[in-house]
């Protein structure tokens, strides 16, 4: 299965220092709960991206630990103060210890 | 076929807050998680009785598929460092197991607010307590009518 890139929507790319930048993120993942079945009856195992941050020039500005309750293809939508310049960077993390990384950039004036 | 295992459901869910309620010790809300929910939220506030107001959670009166509800809390907070909201905790009473997500915030976050979707398998109460730099705790709640059950399988 291909996974998709995250799609990352910054609602500005440039700000005034002091602005709230708003930040939308979709990224594609099955969010196995590990409660269904298969076919055969048989459990499927849990799989999901169990944790979530967003650093805005190194600094983490929002973070969140995701359950199976968690919908399939996990939406994100939040917000951080603009304060620096730099790169945007988003970061999910598998139960498997893979990530999943999504970068913008915010220009703060 | 659904409608038998409704009722059944709802008796089972009626005699079960009823058994917990009398045989609790302390006194309990009137409808008792059937989940680990009450244990996480006591584990997340560490025990504080948590006020009701200031966090605000939106979620549709009926979700047409419980698969995938969308859900935004929000917490008022000027998020300064001198105030600021530092942890939310979102849990259904209804589901399997009873953790969400949690969302962590700092000053930097600016605005205490986070909208998701998420999944829920019957109508249940949804609830979210923020946890603020000072140790103080808020709560709400909502009921989420759900018509198909977003639990897969």
């Amino acid at each position: 299965m291909v996974e998709l890139r995250p799609r990352i929507k910054l609602d500005k790319k440039q700000a005034t220092k002091g602005d709230i930048v708003e930040v939308k993120a979709l990224v594609s993942h099955v969010m196995e709960t590990g409660l269904r079945k298969d076919a055969n009856g048989n459990p499927v195992a849990r799989k999901i991206l169990n944790k979530f941050s967003c650093t805005v020039n190194g600094r983490q500005v929002f973070s969140a630990d995701f359950e199976p309750a968690i919908s399939a293809n996990p939406y994100i939508q939040f917000k951080f103060r603009a304060e620096e310049s730099g790169p945007v960077v988003l970061t999910w993390t598998d139960d498997d210890g893979s990530k999943i990384v999504g970068r913008e950039s915010i220009t703060v004036i | 076929m659904s409608f038998p295992l409704h009722r059944r459901r709802i008796l089972t869910i009626a005699i079960g807050a009823a058994a917990a309620a009398a045989s609790s010790a302390a006194p309990g809300p009137a409808f008792a998680a059937k989940n680990d929910a009450d244990e996480l939220i006591k584990k997340f506030t560490g025990g504080k009785t948590a006020a009701e107001g200031r966090v605000r959670l939106d979620l549709p009166e009926i979700a047409e598929n419980g698969n995938t509800v969308p859900m935004t809390v929000s917490v008022e907070s000027p998020m300064t460092e001198q105030s600021y909201v530092s942890d939310v905790l979102v849990v259904a009473e209804g589901n399997p197991r009873g953790g969400i997500a949690t969302f962590h915030f700092s000053p930097a976050s600016g605005v205490a607010e986070v909208n998701t979707r998420i999944r829920l398998a019957e109508t249940q109460n949804v609830i979210a307590i923020a946890k603020m730099n000072d140790g103080t705790v808020f709560k709400t709640s909502k009921q989420v009518k759900v018509t198909i059950g977003g639990c897969g399988g």
